[in-house]
């Protein structure tokens, strides 16, 4: 008995055990369980917080162009303010009442302008009149008629350094967004947003009967918190564990944070189109994209729009399906209507309007200009990581002049065609390069890189480095000059068959482009009518060490071979090497040093690098006196003449043609007071052309300067320069000139011709000077 | 260190006794004299953005006396990308730089300016005491 109680017993407790582990069993599971989910919660909370109070995004860099400087005297037309106000999305309307807009009329613009911050000082909008008296501005005026002696636009976007996901984005505070922006996302996307904790059992339940009753999934049920953490955290992968992820993180991210952050979050994160490869986030990159304005700006009917494009922005492109969009941005104001956010009147006005879109062209702002846009990255790239480029929203400001920009681009297209049809180049063979600089600042207002405008390609300006030829001769003669004691500008130097030994024992014999020696000729004559035997005389006498010295100290920057080829500009040079050199020569031999960045600015708009101005004194003022003489000799009667046939003969320029051997390389580097430009033609596969740096280069060159407002250039005598009347012939004083003379080297004065200036037979130089 | 002081406040003051004795424009700014202006198409000479640069000009000094040298060094370049032929903006300029203990940029810029100044005896005279000045500190550092 006893033995059946014991085992009764022990099977009893045997169970007891055996429920006891079970229980053990599964609290221990349910406590895994929970330790698991805790420490799942614990870690994505951490990833849900840290991301969201961290950098969100990896922010592209965007690079601005010059402010257009309005004040009274300055050559512009009403027409091309009238481009540049459409052009930074200022809007035509009868009369500017906000900003962003502007009204025309025969002889004014009146534009509200938008502010800025720049550099100096924050320009406030404010509304102001331009009144034009022919192609000038004649008067500037505010609202109440009171004279403003300057002021200035916002400069516009021209392109951008992206992340490598390409993805581009502005970012825009919620209170900078209009009210209809957020009303009809809310309205369209997610009407209890703010109701529900971060998921809508409402939401979900309206699309699970939507998506039965299709048979397929036609409807999301995600909130707009959901949305923002699908496209913030996750993938696009629609999974169930995917789906609850979401949730779970939807609701983590209301618990941390406020309603108003989660939706100016999404309005920055969401995806909104595609222009090539760069993706468009965000509304303020949207607004720009669609309508290049900023979404401060836009009104019902387009904030409808890009509200509608949140569902599917490939879908309803408003270029590609223009009625697709339309019917989704009416659905959007139908819906607004019905939540009550907009009046019915408000919804059906909105409804009858135009999508009024930006042309998709222009909509590419980013694509128009990548010629200047790849200087500018190199010249970033000295100071700034790629890395922080790509990534931290930069702010880049430029000095590109973008209607000089359009004009170089435009006379580019035309002359080619004009010189392939003209001299019967093959088409499409021909290339050009051309850099344009402010002189005196050195500031690169425009870059043509190809013929074609808006070429993203090998960048000729850049990176065509191509032998200069004559272009180098002023470096010759200013290494000559800097010795007053041995050289002026009337110094005689023969023009008859040269041979130099070189050392690797050919001989080097230079020819004259014409094959005719000119025998005794004066050095300004040597220059302004580029004779190669004479140059190449003069610079074995000065020696290859003090020219390569002289371009050195002009700017250019690389290794020079010591060869006496060099004198007639064997040398290869980029346009922008050229640029800097002639700079030197216009800014009467202070090298400042090419810029196309002006300012950098972080993303947060704190000042960051500004490029500032520098000189450097390299040349005596008057030696570049002597060399500037000289190079407006060759524009007067020499290799440049033709200029004056276009422009006008009161304007001083100087300038340099250069031809290399067999014409494969025509050149042209000129200045006014205000202006140098560099134009190279030739072709991509160094074929020979027709083309010499007269025919070539030369009218391309005057096409462009005929559209700059040129000034004549800064030629003021300076102390220990004096001019004289000499002799231009070894004989008497047979056709005298007017010379200028570093004091010390003065031609004697039984052979100044002084007294014979009563001839009649005065020069081009005399003529406009008065000293 | 002190003598450095001593320089920069001699400066200073000399700039506001040159500020105030300079020929004031109708509209209050400072130019050259145009009358001897050189060329045929001279900016000097041209009055139609002469209200422009005398403007930027004041904002410009103005910035400087504030010691705000950045920003007034920012101004003179917009009034240099209008006449980049005016002294006076190097004269401004040189002046920033060497406040800000840039002397050999201040060399080079008051030497730029110089031949530009051969019409206005002032800003010529300016140019050259700050020359002064600034070659003394040069030779000094």
């Amino acid at each position: 008995m006893i033995q059946k109680i014991v085992k009764k017993s022990r099977s009893k407790s045997k169970i007891n055990n055996k429920d006891n582990s079970r229980l053990a069993w599964i609290w221990r599971t349910i406590v895994f369980i929970l330790v698991a989910t805790t420490i799942f919660l614990v870690i994505v909370d951490v990833f849900v917080y840290k991301k969201f109070t961290g950098k969100k995004w990896s922010l592209p860099s965007h690079v601005y162009s010059r402010p257009l400087e309005l004040y009274q005297g300055l050559s512009l037309s009403r027409q091309l303010l009238e481009w540049e106000l459409q052009e930074l999305g200022y809007k035509k309307v009868d009369a500017a009442k906000a900003p962003g807009q502007f009204s025309v009329s025969e002889q004014s613009v009146e534009f509200f302008s938008r502010g800025f911050e720049f550099w100096d000082e924050r320009e406030p909008p404010k509304l102001m009149m331009a009144i034009f008296a022919g192609d000038k501005i004649s008067g500037l005026k505010d609202s109440h008629g009171r004279v403003i002696a300057i002021t200035r636009l916002e400069p516009m976007i021209i392109g951008g350094i992206y992340p490598s996901r390409k993805e581009d984005r502005q970012l825009v505070k919620l209170d900078k967004v209009p009210s209809t922006l957020a009303a009809a996302l809310i309205a369209i996307e997610d009407q209890d947003f703010y109701r529900h904790q971060g998921i809508s059992f409402k939401g979900i339940t309206r699309a699970f009967l939507a998506n039965i009753t299709e048979g397929k999934i036609v409807q999301g049920g995600s909130t707009i918190t959901q949305q923002l953490v699908k496209n913030f955290y996750l993938n696009e992968k629609r999974t169930l564990s995917r789906k609850a992820l979401e949730a779970i993180m939807a609701v983590l991210l209301e618990i941390h944070f406020t309603k108003q952050e989660i939706l100016e979050t999404y309005i920055n994160e969401v995806y909104l189109g595609q222009s090539g490869d760069r993706a468009i986030h965000g509304f303020e990159m949207a607004s720009n994209h669609y309508f290049n304005q900023p979404v401060k700006e836009l009104q019902l009917h387009q904030t409808a729009l890009l509200a509608g494009l949140v569902k599917g922005a490939s879908f309803y492109n408003p270029w590609r399906h223009p009625k697709r969009a339309l019917n989704r941005r009416n659905l959007v104001l139908d819906v607004m209507s019905l939540a009550g956010v907009i009046s019915r009147v408000d919804a059906m006005t909105a409804k009858v309007k135009p999508l009024a879109i930006t042309s998709p062209i222009s909509s590419r702002g980013h694509l128009k200009y990548p010629s200047y846009l790849t200087l500018v990255k190199r010249q970033l790239r000295q100071t700034y990581k790629q890395s922080d480029l790509q990534t931290a929203g930069l702010r880049i400001f430029t000095n590109f002049d973008p209607q000089i920009q359009r004009k170089v681009e435009d006379r580019v297209t035309k002359r080619i065609e004009k010189l392939e049809s003209g001299y019967g180049i093959e088409t499409g063979k021909l290339q050009s390069a051309s850099v344009i600089v402010r002189v005196g600042s050195g500031e690169v207002v425009a870059v043509a890189g190809d013929r074609k405008p808006g070429f993203d390609g090998f960048n000729r300006a850049l990176d065509a480095r191509r032998p200069v030829g004559s272009t180098i001769k002023p470096a010759i003669y200013l290494a000559a000059l800097e010795n007053p004691e041995s050289y002026t500008l009337n110094s005689k130097i023969e023009d008859i068959s040269i041979s130099v030994s070189t050392e690797n024992g050919d001989i080097w014999q230079p020819r004259n482009f014409g094959r005719k020696s000119h025998g005794l000729i004066p050095l300004y004559k040597g220059l302004g009518y580029s004779y190669n035997q004479a140059t190449a005389r003069l610079g074995m006498n000065v020696g290859l060490p003090a020219v390569i010295d002289s371009i050195k100290r002009l700017g250019y920057s690389r290794p020079l071979p010591r060869l006496p080829s060099l004198l007639l500009g064997s040398i290869e040079m980029s346009p922008i090497e050229l640029a800097q050199i002639y700079h030197t020569i216009a800014a009467n031999g202070f090298y400042s040093p090419l810029r196309a960045i002006s300012s950098v600015f972080t993303a947060e708009n704190i000042p960051l690098k500004r490029y500032r101005f520098e000189a450097e004194q390299r040349f005596d003022a008057r030696v570049m006196h002597l060399i500037n003489y000289g190079l407006q000799v060759v524009l007067r009667e020499g290799t440049g003449k033709s200029a004056y046939q276009r422009l006008p003969e009161d304007l001083l320029l100087a300038g340099k043609t250069g031809t290399t051997n067999d014409q494969r390389d025509s050149w042209f580097a000129g200045f006014s007071g205000n202006y140098l430009s560099v134009v190279w033609m030739g072709r991509d596969d160094n074929e020979k052309t027709p083309l010499t740096g007269g025919s070539g280069a030369l009218r391309l060159w005057i096409d462009i300067m005929i559209e700059l407002e040129n000034r004549s250039l800064v030629f003021q005598k300076p102390d220990g320069v004096n001019y004289y009347w000499v002799s231009s012939s070894q004989n008497g004083c047979h056709k005298p000139r007017y010379l200028p003379f570093i004091a010390g080297s003065e031609p004697d004065k039984r052979e100044s011709c002084a007294s014979k200036n009563d001839t009649g037979i005065l020069d081009w130089f005399s003529r406009n000077f008065d000293w | 260190m002190k003598a450095g002081l001593q320089y920069t406040i001699i400066f200073t003051l000399s700039f506001f006794l040159v500020a105030a004795c300079t020929p004031v424009t109708p509209s209050g700014g400072r130019l050259p004299s145009s009358d001897q202006a050189i060329t045929s198409n001279s900016p000097i000479k041209d009055p139609a953005s002469k209200d422009a640069v005398i403007k930027l000009l004041e904002d410009a000094w103005r910035y400087n006396r504030e010691r705000q040298h950045d920003r007034s060094n920012t101004v003179a370049e917009r009034a240099m990308r209008i006449n980049h032929s005016e002294a006076e903006i190097y004269l401004i300029m040189a002046s920033n730089y060497f406040s800000l203990g840039q002397f050999s940029l201040a060399e080079q810029v008051a030497s730029k300016g110089l031949p530009l100044a051969t019409d206005n005896k002032l800003i010529k005279k300016n140019l050259n005491q700050l020359l002064v000045l600034v070659r003394a500190k040069i030779i000094q550092e």
